[in-house]
């Protein structure tokens, strides 16, 4: 599950709530997908709830990166739980996408160009 | 009454009528209006010509009457008796004639003779007929009846051809006859299963059979007057007891129809709205589709409703669509334009609560319709919803002004309510259809994925290599593969691509072609690596990646180089330092970001090797299983745990060691695949040279 909420006029917050699998994924592109075609670029996702995330659900921020980076924009993912860190942590994802420890680092993140 | 056969009878019959009523009058103006010329002679002749033309004018009627059961043989054998009788009154009649002589001349004996003949054949007949009767209702109720009115039928004859009269035996049989004969007058339910066809002509004939026996009960009754008929006591109560039979069964048969037809009439609605629901039912039974079931809906609808056309629309807020399934007898042009009108005014065509139908009396008076020249005149609306949620129409055209009657409109109402159950059953045997395909496909992506796995590992003298894997319930991406290199080295590689299913099996067979061209190269990790990443950039989509590691032993330097792509870390024994190594070192996966920031992000590391280390290669499906409670994951402690304690055994039992260790954790359901490399270090090649 995601709840969605607007930072500012190119800045989003994505809560993601229990376990990101394959579903949910699709459920999870769609809300991207149309937060970029609205013009948010700059995306927080909050992870504090975040139980567990399958690789159909990491492809889902991958498939975007390039995107939001062409847009100056970038995803900012924040209150990793410790399972969800060594996921990406393994995958190598911290070299592509930032990873802070709360929301004002994000915030902060998020407006660094 | 368009029946040819009835036609036929009844005309034939009208023939006989006619023929007989003739005959009659003529035997009548020569018996007893004129000085009779034959006048001794003629009652005997006038009897025999009315009970033969009786005979044959029966015969006709029962031709007509197919559905006569029990009351058909009955009939059958007072007609032979009628038969018998005409011919035993001719013998009598020539008699007569030849009265001047004392003795009679010999055709007259041979008459006789036939007589006599004639009665055996008689009594055979009837006693087969008897029989037949009553083998053929056996167990039935009227069967004691039936077989005392045969008995009594036969017995008369019989009686009265034996010569001397018994009239108290006569009055008897006359009697149980009668008794039983009225038992099975109302035995008329044969009469509630006739054809709607035959329903008319065979209440004409069992009038037109009241008809005859009331003449002939009166001829008898009256025999003073000129058209009474003298007939001997004998067979006069055989001919009584026919004709009275005869009427009972007709008269009761005639009224019982005639008050039964308007019944019948909605009996017969009833029965077409059964057939009709009926083929609907087995026609939802053959279709897989909802156009068939469509098609036949509005073609059933406007056959049973007398309609001009019909057709079928899918409503929807966005307006009317212009998409028809099913259009019968009207352009699409007329339709649009219907549904836009309808769909401009919703509220004057809002449907009335009580009916499940909409019904346009009459276009021309209506203000919004009528503006249009339609080819219809009338129009009623049928709104119905799927179980999808989809909401549709059927539409019925009638070229009159309240074209569509109550009944009918019932009637189109159930189909309407059978195709939305049956389209129920085509969504059911879709989503069946479906599951099956999904099952299907699945079994073929495990078959792909278990055929895209090596089976054997190149032998080598210098390690003893293993893999096994479990599969989950949905198909995972994980692959494996091992390369035996000019140099007697070994490559080996574990890959996982993202996603599951059956997409994912079939990546897993593009990246095994990738993977597999590269090793055959032999290039270092790095290189491998990074070739690899630029091919998945270019094959794959967006957000499919994959994780890879890929290392190469060598015995002669007696080391492992190794590149990790984002893949989980290889464990290392040390047989030297007798410790365990996650060797987790930076690496991307594959399919992440494009080729040269990638290379950016490439490390190779190179490990010593001696004899006696264990190297393990694995997928997420292992340290990422959970306990029953989702509360903790298997994890990397547990795995180099259970390496370490069980080093002892080879390649083979080490895999299944770690398996059965990982599925007693996470019990039964198995998220992911799991998937299981050991390569454990027999001899190094220092040891081959010394050796």
């Amino acid at each position: 599950m995601e709840i969605i909420s607007k930072l500012s006029t190119d800045a989003l917050k994505i809560s993601l709530v229990g376990e990101l699998d394959a579903n949910g994924a699709i459920n999870l592109d769609r809300i991207i997908g149309k937060a970029i075609a609205d013009g948010y670029y700059k995306i927080a996702v909050d992870c504090r709830q975040l139980e567990y995330i399958s690789s159909a659900g990491l492809g889902v921020f991958i498939s975007y990166i390039s995107e939001l980076k062409s847009h100056n924009g970038k995803f900012v993912f924040y209150h990793l739980r410790e399972n969800v860190e060594s996921v990406f942590n393994i995958l190598g994802l911290q070299k592509v996408v930032a990873i802070t420890h709360d929301f004002s680092q994000a915030k902060n993140q998020l407006h660094e160009v | 009454m368009k029946n040819p056969v009835a036609h036929s009878l009844s005309l034939t019959w009208l023939a006989g009528l006619i023929t007989f009523g003739s005959f009659g009058i003529l035997m009548l103006f020569l018996s007893g209006y004129r000085a009779p010329v034959f006048a001794p002679h003629l009652p005997a002749f006038t009897e025999a010509v009315f009970y033969l033309g009786t005979y044959f004018l029966i015969r006709q009627l029962l031709a007509g009457l197919r559905a006569f059961h029990i009351t058909e043989h009955l009939l059958r054998l007072s007609m032979l008796g009628l038969l018998t009788l005409g011919l035993l009154l001719l013998p009598d009649m020539l008699r007569s004639l030849s009265s001047a002589t004392a003795t009679p001349p010999r055709w007259i004996l041979i008459f006789q003779g036939l007589q006599s003949a004639f009665l055996v054949f008689y009594f055979t007949a009837g006693a087969v007929m008897g029989f037949q009767i009553i083998s053929r209702h056996r167990g039935s109720g009227s069967r004691k009846a039936l077989l005392i009115l045969s008995s009594c039928l036969i017995a008369l004859p019989v009686l009265q051809a034996w010569g001397p009269d018994f009239p108290l035996l006569r009055y008897a049989l006359f009697t149980l006859a009668g008794a039983a004969g009225l038992t099975l007058f109302f035995k008329v339910d044969w009469l509630v299963g006739l054809d709607r066809q035959v329903r008319k002509s065979t209440l004409f004939y069992l009038l037109a059979l009241s008809f005859l026996s009331v003449i002939i009960l009166l001829k008898m009754l009256f025999p003073a007057t000129p058209y009474g008929l003298s007939i001997h006591t004998g067979q006069s109560s055989y001919v009584l007891l026919s004709a009275f039979l005869t009427l009972g069964f007709s008269m009761i048969s005639a009224l019982f129809l005639l008050f039964h037809i308007p019944v019948a009439a909605i009996l017969d609605i009833r029965d077409a709205e059964k057939k009709h629901l009926l083929e609907a039912g087995l026609d939802a039974e053959k279709t897989l589709d909802l156009d068939t079931l469509f098609d036949s809906l509005a073609q059933r609808a406007r056959s049973s409703a007398t309609a001009h056309a019909a057709w079928i629309a899918e409503v929807n807020n966005e307006g009317p669509d212009n998409t028809y399934p099913v259009v019968e007898g009207i352009s699409a042009n007329d339709i649009r334009r219907i549904d836009h009108s309808l769909h401009a005014h919703p509220a004057h065509f809002r449907l009335d609560r009580a009916k499940d139908f909409l019904y346009i009396r009459d276009l021309e008076a209506d203000p919004v319709l009528g503006k249009h020249i339609l080819p219809i005149r009338s129009m009623a609306i049928y709104p119905f919803s799927l179980r999808d949620g989809s909401e549709w129409r059927l539409y019925l055209g009638f070229e009159e002004p309240n074209g569509l009657s109550e009944h009918l409109a019932r009637e189109v109402s159930h189909f309407v309510a059978h195709t939305r159950l049956s389209a129920g059953q085509v969504h059911s045997l879709q989503e069946v259809a479906e599951k099956a395909r999904l099952e299907k496909d699945i079994a073929i992506g495990r078959e792909m994925q278990k055929r895209l796995l090596p089976k054997e590992f190149p032998l080598s003298k210098k390690a003893d290599i293993a893999a096994s894997g479990i599969s989950a319930e949905e198909i995972g991406g994980d692959y494996y593969d091992c390369h035996l290199r000019i140099d007697q080295s070994i490559a080996v590689l574990m890959a996982d691509v993202s996603g599951k299913g059956t997409s994912a099996a079939l990546h897993v067979a593009e990246m095994k072609g990738i993977f597999q061209t590269l090793m055959l190269s032999e290039p270092e990790p790095e290189k491998f690596l990074s070739l690899a990443n630029r091919a998945v950039n270019q094959c794959f989509d967006k957000g499919m990646f994959i994780t890879v590691l890929y290392a190469v032993i060598d015995f002669n330097k007696q080391e492992l180089r190794y590149a990790r792509g984002g893949h989980c870390p290889l464990i290392h024994y040390n047989a030297k330092e007798h410790k365990i190594h996650t060797l987790q070192d930076d690496g991307l996966g594959l399919g992440i970001i494009s080729g040269d920031s990638f290379d950016k992000t490439l490390m190779s590391r190179t490990v010593k090797l001696h004899a006696g280390d264990i190297i393990v290669l694995y997928t997420d499906g292992i340290v990422e299983s959970r306990n029953p409670d989702g509360f903790e994951e298997f994890g990397y402690e547990r795995l180099r745990d259970c390496i370490y304690l069980n080093m002892e055994l080879d390649s083979k039992s080490l895999n299944k060691k770690i398996l059965r260790e990982v599925q007693s954790f996470s019990g039964s359901d198995i998220r992911d695949d799991m998937s299981l490399m050991t390569i454990k270090i027999k001899a190094t090649g220092q040891k081959k040279n010394q050796r």
